[in-house]
């Protein structure tokens, strides 16, 4: 008589899911803030210095913020004379994908 | 991709519908990447923001890319700008845009765009959003 045996590995998964989520949000989004860095015009250095990452919020330790100045869509967006010099969406577009597979490969 | 292509179709569309370019400083107020020092408001400025290509076997088959699209009116309220946003949405939302040899398979908002200016005390208005356009190529 042939025997199957399956075991459950939902309780490892859901004991490794919330540090290792927080990991993946907090490590994407210091990548996020350094192509950010990297991308954004820099005259005073103003907004490239303002760049940082908030870790935790919202009441859950995988949440990370990329904030800056808030004059930030003015750069992003342009203004009435000045053209749009993106550097948030293709930073944050960029990373997308990277993010997900790190998620995903917490439930391997 | 040749963004050029995406940005003759954008064109091509914004300034095809008459109750846009109505709403105007200009019929020909729709411009690509700035409009210039000095230029009669409300204006349409639209412009690239990041593209994401996909490959397959060599061949740029998939791209995944966000427009800017935009209203920009001086005015201390935002209203107009708003209404003009509302009509680019109207107008862009599942474009059937010409874009040979590929093929649209999204256009929608995928985030909005609501700031406000001042320029030398005046209030600037910028309303609009950034349009996720997926292209494929037909093969």
């Amino acid at each position: 008589v042939a025997r199957v045996t399956l075991t459950s590995r939902f309780p490892e998964i859901a004991r490794a899911l919330p540090g290792g989520a927080a990991r993946e949000t907090h490590a994407a989004a210091e990548r996020v803030a350094d192509s950010m860095r990297r991308r954004v015009p820099v005259r005073t250095g103003a907004h490239r210095d303002s760049i940082r990452v908030q870790r935790g919020g919202l009441g859950d330790d995988a949440v990370a913020r990329v904030v800056m100045l808030d004059t930030w869509p003015f750069l992003e967006f342009g203004t009435v004379d000045t053209a749009a010099r993106p550097f948030v969406y293709p930073a944050t577009e960029a990373e997308q994908a990277r993010l997900v597979g790190g998620v995903r490969r917490l439930f391997d | 991709m040749a963004a050029s292509a995406i940005r003759r179709a954008l064109y091509a569309r914004l300034s095809g519908d008459a109750t846009l370019t109505g709403m105007l400083a200009a019929p020909g107020a729709i411009y690509h990447r700035r409009a210039g020092r000095g230029v009669a408001t409300p204006f349409v400025v639209f412009d690239k923001q990041t593209g994401l290509p996909s490959w397959t076997l060599g061949a740029r088959d998939l791209n995944d890319e966000l427009w800017m699209v935009k209203a920009v009116d001086r005015a201390p309220s935002a209203t107009r700008a708003e209404e003009i946003a509302a009509q680019i949405d109207t107008v862009l939302r599942d474009a059937p845009l010409m874009i040979a040899p590929y093929t649209v398979v999204w256009c929608r908002r995928d985030s909005d765009i609501d700031f406000l200016e001042e320029d030398q005390a005046e209030a600037v208005q910028h309303c609009g959003g950034l349009y996720r356009l997926l292209t494929e190529r037909v093969l």
